[in-house]
């Protein structure tokens, strides 16, 4: 719960980030907000606008949000696992919303034991999705008096998906998988194009990590829990 | 960009990103190998520390030494004792303002 709050206050103040960003990338005030509530990925839309302002066309754009949306394809597998019989309807809303931070408070509450986490990820969802909205609508509203600080601009996010990753570790096989995503991402910042270095890293991450699962005694034993399929 | 390319972008980009989103959690229960089920047990992990990481390095590779990484370090030290989000914030964020202070 503490967690929930404390992301969705950063959630909401890069919202604010964000609405001042674009209003100065030259996108209309309504746009800007109703960028926030259709595309709905800080990473997908603070990329689009800086590229916006720095000049590039809409091909560009879209070249870069499909690099940033491929992490989504994962994402919406691995909580496949966990959200069983749930009409289709609901799963159209949860995918509407999936978000890295509610995947990742939705992997860790599942880990702890919630028994109903398609319910935890609606909730929590919905309380970041009003606050990423918010904050964009407050950063349109009151963008030239805001001063945002610009260390915490550049820290807090990382720090928040720091947290989330500690979340997600509940084994030797997470650390080893951590440290790899570490020296992954920064391979991937020497050969890869910008967008596409956190779904790299990720993605190749997830892939070693796979192939050489490691020799721990007991670890399949946890990992076939409830959000690993059958075969 | 001219305000009907711009409508356009964002609304083709909201597109790209619901189509993501959605095109594996609308299907039922599905069942998958087990290099799968490994790879997607490691990918939120992969991908946090991926999303930390990627921000403090530069496009050459260079990390980028400062307050950023004092706030990573720092977080990463406090996230060995404790799994609470606010808590590896809080060290992490104290830090990067000491160290912002004192160079």
């Amino acid at each position: 719960m503490r967690s929930s709050l404390a992301i969705n206050a950063v959630v909401a103040g890069f919202g604010v980030l964000y609405g001042v960003g674009a209003l100065r990338a030259g996108l209309p005030p309504w746009l800007t907000v109703v960028s926030s509530l259709i595309v709905l990925s800080g990473a997908a839309q603070f990329t689009t606008v800086s590229l916006i302002a720095a000049g590039a066309g809409p091909a560009a754009v879209l070249v870069a949000v499909t690099g940033l949306s491929l992490r989504h394809l994962p994402m919406g597998a691995g909580l496949s696992r966990l959200v069983t019989d749930v009409p289709v309807r609901r799963r159209l809303l949860l995918a509407f919303v999936l978000t890295d931070e509610t995947y990742g408070l939705t992997i860790g509450a599942a880990k702890a034991g919630e028994p109903r986490p398609e319910e935890f990820m609606l909730g929590a969802n919905t309380t970041l999705v009003c606050g990423w909205v918010l904050g964009t609508a407050a950063g349109v509203a009151f963008g030239e008096v805001i001063d945002l600080d610009a260390l915490a601009a550049k820290v807090i996010f990382p720090l928040l998906f720091l947290g989330l990753a500690r979340e997600a570790i509940s084994g030797r096989s997470d650390i080893r998988a951590a440290v790899l995503a570490a020296a992954m991402s920064v391979l991937a910042a020497l050969v890869v194009p910008a967008a596409w270095r956190i779904t790299t890293a990720a993605l190749l991450t997830a892939a070693i990590a796979a192939t050489f699962p490691g020799r721990a005694p007991g670890q399949d034993a946890r990992r076939s829990s409830p959000t690993e399929g059958p075969g | 960009m001219s305000l009907p390319a711009l409508v356009a972008t964002i609304l083709v980009a909201g597109l790209i990103t619901f189509s993501s989103r959605a095109m594996f959690l609308l299907r039922d229960a599905p069942s998958f190998s087990r290099w799968i089920g490994r790879f997607l047990d490691a990918f939120p992990v992969a991908l946090f520390v991926s999303l930390a990481v990627v921000q403090g390095v530069a496009p050459g590779g260079e990390i980028e030494v400062g307050p950023s990484l004092a706030a990573l370090l720092a977080g990463a030290i406090t996230a060995v004792f404790t799994r609470r989000v606010p808590v590896i914030m809080v060290v992490g964020w104290l830090s990067a303002v000491l160290v912002r202070a004192l160079s």
